[in-house]
């Protein structure tokens, strides 16, 4: 296993699980990914990333009651664990950290470049 | 496709891509993975339904990820596959080192499956004919019962008003009535005589013939008419043929121009209907109202749709109205009854109907090829055992060894079926390939019916072709395959089981190929013998020298005669209005307190002179003798019989309410093809203003001159119309290019069944002769000459075949006999000819076969074989 650490897609479907709750299954999670980061994902390609963070411990999934647009087919979903919770807030930590750092000149210099 | 609104809310995923995700994906996932696709497809199908499918395939196969795949589906590896391999590699080798007895046996399994291919696609389409249209189960043809004098005919045609009393029934979804006609077409300077239909235009809601251009409903207007994509090009070329006029002419002189509003597509050949032109009945109504306001004018063939779920049963109970309204108008042949046939009888039962609309083989010709099918199968398979039965005393030690290093029995048994099942699958696809190069082509250059290489639907494909093979490969090498297993390993290497000694076995089989064989080949010449005694029939008039030319009008008739009298070719020529070999018109006889069915015939004077009708007794009509064109008749030989009349002269009957006096008598002769049996025949004088033909009689030898003159004649006196004459030598032609074209088929069975069974001797007859070699060598040695030795190798074949002649042929003639006593209603006398030909040709064969093979034992030095081994 490659320990904690999270992909960038990842990371972006684990926070669209927690967005959705409590109804995040396959094709909510694809079209919130849509509309939020205007990602074009193949709903294959989110079923196996969902697949993915639940076999790392970080989701948790239960079957929902059959619905009729489904054909009578239950829904998946998905939510997040503790370990889940807890990698999002390292990520968002590690994020908002290392951004912190840049120097403030490095940023004032794109925008006068711009 | 269908795309009506109901459709497309409920459009379903594409099935094969639901089923391939169904195979694939692992149980654990399939309904969450399933659901999401279903969501996305229901999502945009309301939209974009064609869009829907194909994202759904896509996304499907996205979805065909290792993570996602049932891992039971991926096999390990097996050593018994590998076996199954080795069986396929040493059978292909096999083939090849016996070349001449695999070639053998795959060319005669090759040409019975081809046969059998065609036969069963013909039966195919014969039983699922008409099963395309969209209502076909709903739909009913109306089928009166009309009791004429003592016998019931069934009629396909009905009262033109019948469809009123039709749609006042709630059970009713639509009623189509059609009527057949022909009328002469023109457009510009091409003039043809057509098969021109009349039609509701709901007939084109109730059955689904498809229009490629143009409107579907344009019978609705009374001056457009549909017409055929053949039809369209014969008289518009590549022109864009939708909104052209063309002139059509009918019967009396109505000539009318149309539009054409549609285009249809070339009648399918699943259809037992069979036009070219359709114009609106309303047409035909306005041009006869008398006839169509006629309850007892059979002149249309009515189709009813029920609703879904009606019972046809009520509906024809409530049919009595009919009844009562046709039975009300006095016609001598009341209706009894009526039946609503299901549309996929129709045509099955069309030869058992008057006026039927459709046509199709008949039942017993559809009976007697299937037996043929299943004769050539058989006798292919018993080639197949007795070669494959012989060609084992060369693989003997091949079995041995397999033993000995652990096959069972049951591994050997599977080698030699999977060896067969691979020669049967070649020879299935040399079959296929047979049947749709040679075969069918073959046939559609002799049939007018045509067929096409199309199954009725997948289902059919698969359960033919997979049941053909399994049969195929069961029957001819489950023999084989269980007696080469039983082989004793040991005794085999020491080399002491001796192949061979069973050959009762395959004497048997032999035999039993050669009784096959000589069934079908009498039947064959049965049935040829039968043809040739029609071609060869007495008509009961000299047909040689009679041509007959149809008139449209009076004033053509005129025309036509005073041209033809001033001819001096032509000895005599009368006019009339019924014409035998073609018409005639069906009349009521009383006699006593029954009726009889009569053909009668209104003639001119001196058209039975033209005709060359041999009198019998009496005398014919004569002008002068004023009772002559009122009340006396001449009838037929069958007509005095039918009345128990020892001295028919001057008797007198009633026949349609007037009394006739009998003139003369005219010996039996043919009015109808040979299907029926000569019935009576009443023939009285018609006034000159109903002659609608003109019969020419030219002097001997000079009918050709004559009919040429005329054709050139009906130019000038009628330019408006086709010319519709014909010798009448030709009259029955339809009929007798049926049963030449029945002939040319039945040679070629009786030739493949004896090419079959020469090839089975042939590989038997080389097989035994290796093994004989020696016994041939020794006795060369004593001083056997060749014709010695010839008597040696014929001797333990001929009984074989004289054994199975005489129980073949029998059978063979038993079952043709019967099939041409249940269409023929004419006796015909059994001839030695079937079996001497049979027997000769069967000898013959015999004698080269063997005779191939005499070669290989005279010029092979005995010393050679001798010292061998």
């Amino acid at each position: 296993m490659k320990g904690t650490y999270l992909g960038e897609l990842e990371e972006l479907v684990l926070l669209t699980v927690g967005i959705l709750y409590p109804d995040a299954y396959g094709v909510a999670v694809m079209d919130e990914l849509k509309q939020q980061a205007d990602r074009d994902l193949n709903i294959s390609a989110v079923h196996a990333v969902l697949t993915r963070l639940e076999e790392k411990g970080l989701l948790k999934s239960s079957m929902s009651d059959p619905t009729e647009e489904r054909g009578g087919r239950r829904k998946r979903i998905f939510t997040l664990t503790a370990a889940g919770k807890r990698s999002l807030e390292e990520a968002h930590e590690l994020r908002t950290q290392m951004y912190k750092q840049i120097p403030k000149v490095a940023l004032q210099s794109i925008v006068v470049g711009y | 496709m269908k795309p009506t609104a109901n459709n497309q809310q409920r459009t379903a995923p594409p099935r094969w891509a639901n089923r391939f995700l169904e195979w694939y994906c692992h149980p654990a996932v399939l309904e969450e993975i399933q659901g999401d696709a279903y969501e996305l497809f229901y999502r945009s199908a309301r939209t974009h339904p064609a869009k829907a499918k194909v994202q759904f395939a896509w996304n499907v196969l996205r979805f065909f990820r290792w993570r996602n795949i049932r891992k039971d589906r991926l096999k390990p590896y097996s050593p018994s596959s590998a076996m199954i391999k080795s069986y396929f590699i040493t059978g292909f080798r096999n083939l090849l080192r016996n070349l001449t007895p695999s070639l053998i046996n795959i060319t005669g399994l090759s040409v019975a499956l081809g046969c059998t291919i065609m036969i069963f696609i013909l039966e195919d389409s014969y039983y699922h004919l008409d099963q395309w249209h969209e209502k076909s189960d709903r739909i009913y043809e109306v089928v009166s019962h009309v009791r004429e004098g003592n016998e019931t005919r069934h009629f396909a045609s009905s009262p033109f008003r019948l469809a009123d009393v039709l749609l006042d029934n709630s059970a009713v979804e639509g009623v189509a009535r059609i009527r057949r006609n022909t009328a002469t077409v023109r457009v510009g300077d091409k003039v043809f005589q057509e098969r021109v239909s009349f039609a509701d235009p709901s007939f084109m809601d109730l059955f689904s013939f498809r229009v490629i251009a143009g409107d579907r409903g344009c019978l609705k207007n009374l001056n457009q008419i549909l017409i055929t994509e053949q039809k369209a090009i014969t008289y518009f070329g590549n022109s864009n043929p939708v909104g052209q006029t063309l002139s059509i002419k009918f019967r009396d002189d109505a000539r009318e121009e149309f539009i054409i509003g549609g285009i249809l597509e070339n009648t399918p050949l699943n259809s037992s209907m069979y036009f070219d032109f359709l114009l609106p009945l309303k047409i035909w109504e306005n041009i006869t109202p008398a006839r169509a306001a006629n309850w007892s004018d059979m002149s249309v063939s009515t189709f009813v749709a029920l609703a879904p779920g009606a019972a046809p049963d009520q509906l024809n109970q409530s049919l009595a109205s009919y009844r009562e309204s046709y039975n009300l108008t006095g016609s001598p042949r009341p209706v009894t009854g009526t039946e609503l046939v299901p549309l996929h009888l129709v045509a099955r039962r069309s030869y058992t109907f008057t006026d039927a609309l459709s046509w199709s083989n008949h039942p017993s010709a559809m009976v007697a090829f299937g037996v043929m099918a299943v004769f050539l199968i058989l006798l292919a398979c018993f080639n197949y055992m007795n070669v494959a039965v012989a060609s084992v005393s060369t693989r003997l030690k091949e079995i041995g060894i397999r033993k000995v290093v652990g096959s069972g029995k049951k591994e050997i048994i599977q080698q030699f079926l999977t060896e067969n099942v691979l020669v049967c699958a070649i020879a299935l696809v040399a079959g296929s390939g047979l049947a749709y190069f040679v075969l069918i082509p073959g046939w559609n250059t002799l049939y007018d019916v045509k067929m096409a290489f199309t199954f009725s639907s997948w289902q059919m494909i698969l359960l033919f072709f997979g049941g053909l093979l399994l049969v195929v490969a069961l029957i001819s090498g489950a023999y084989p395959a269980l007696y080469v297993s039983s082989f004793n390993a040991v005794k085999i290497l020491k080399g002491k089981e001796k192949f061979g000694s069973k050959s009762l076995f395959s004497k048997t089989l032999l035999g039993a190929q050669f009784v096959l064989s000589f069934t079908s080949l009498v039947a064959c010449q049965v049935f040829m013998w039968s043809s040739y005694h029609f071609e060869k029939k007495d008509w009961g008039y000299n047909q040689q020298q009679t041509i007959a030319i149809p008139v449209q009008t009076l004033e053509q008739y005129h025309q036509l005669r005073d041209q033809v009298a001033s001819h001096p070719q032509v000895v005599s020529y009368a006019g009339t209005n019924q014409h035998i070999g073609r018409m005639g018109i069906t009349a009521l006889v009383k006699k006593e307190s029954e009726e009889i069915r009569a053909l009668h015939f209104p003639v001119g004077f001196g058209y039975l002179e033209t005709m060359n009708l041999r009198l019998k007794s009496g005398r014919l009509f004569d002008e002068k003798i004023a009772s002559d064109h009122q009340e006396s008749v001449v009838v037929n030989e069958s007509f005095a019989k039918t009345m128990g009349w020892s001295q028919p002269l001057n008797q007198s009957f009633e026949m349609d309410s007037v009394t006739r006096y009998v003139v003369g008598v005219l010996e039996d002769f043919y009015y109808d093809d040979f299907y029926n049996a000569i019935g009576p025949v009443v023939i009285t004088i018609a006034p000159e203003n109903t002659f609608r033909v003109l019969a020419v009689k030219a002097e001997a030898g000079q009918v050709g001159t004559v009919h040429e003159f005329i054709k050139k004649t009906w130019k000038e006196v009628a330019p408006e119309d086709h010319y519709n004459g014909y010798l009448q030598s030709e009259v029955f032609d339809n009929f007798l290019r049926g049963n030449r074209a029945n002939n040319k088929v039945l040679y070629f069975i009786s030739a493949i069944s004896i090419l079959l069974v020469a090839m089975g001797l042939y590989g038997l007859v080389s097989y035994n002769l290796t093994r004989r070699l020696k016994e041939f060598s020794v006795r060369k040695i004593f001083g056997a000459n060749t014709v010695s030795l010839f008597g040696l190798m014929n001797r333990d074949y001929l009984w074989i075949v004289l054994t199975a002649f005489f129980l073949g042929a029998p059978l063979g003639a038993f079952l043709m006999n019967s099939m041409i006593k249940s269409v023929y209603p004419e006796h015909i006398p059994q001839s030695p000819w079937p079996f001497a030909v049979a027997i000769t040709s069967m000898l013959i064969i015999v004698l080269l076969t063997v005779g191939s093979q005499l070669k290989r034992v005279i010029q092979e030095n005995p010393t050679k074989t001798l010292r061998a081994e």
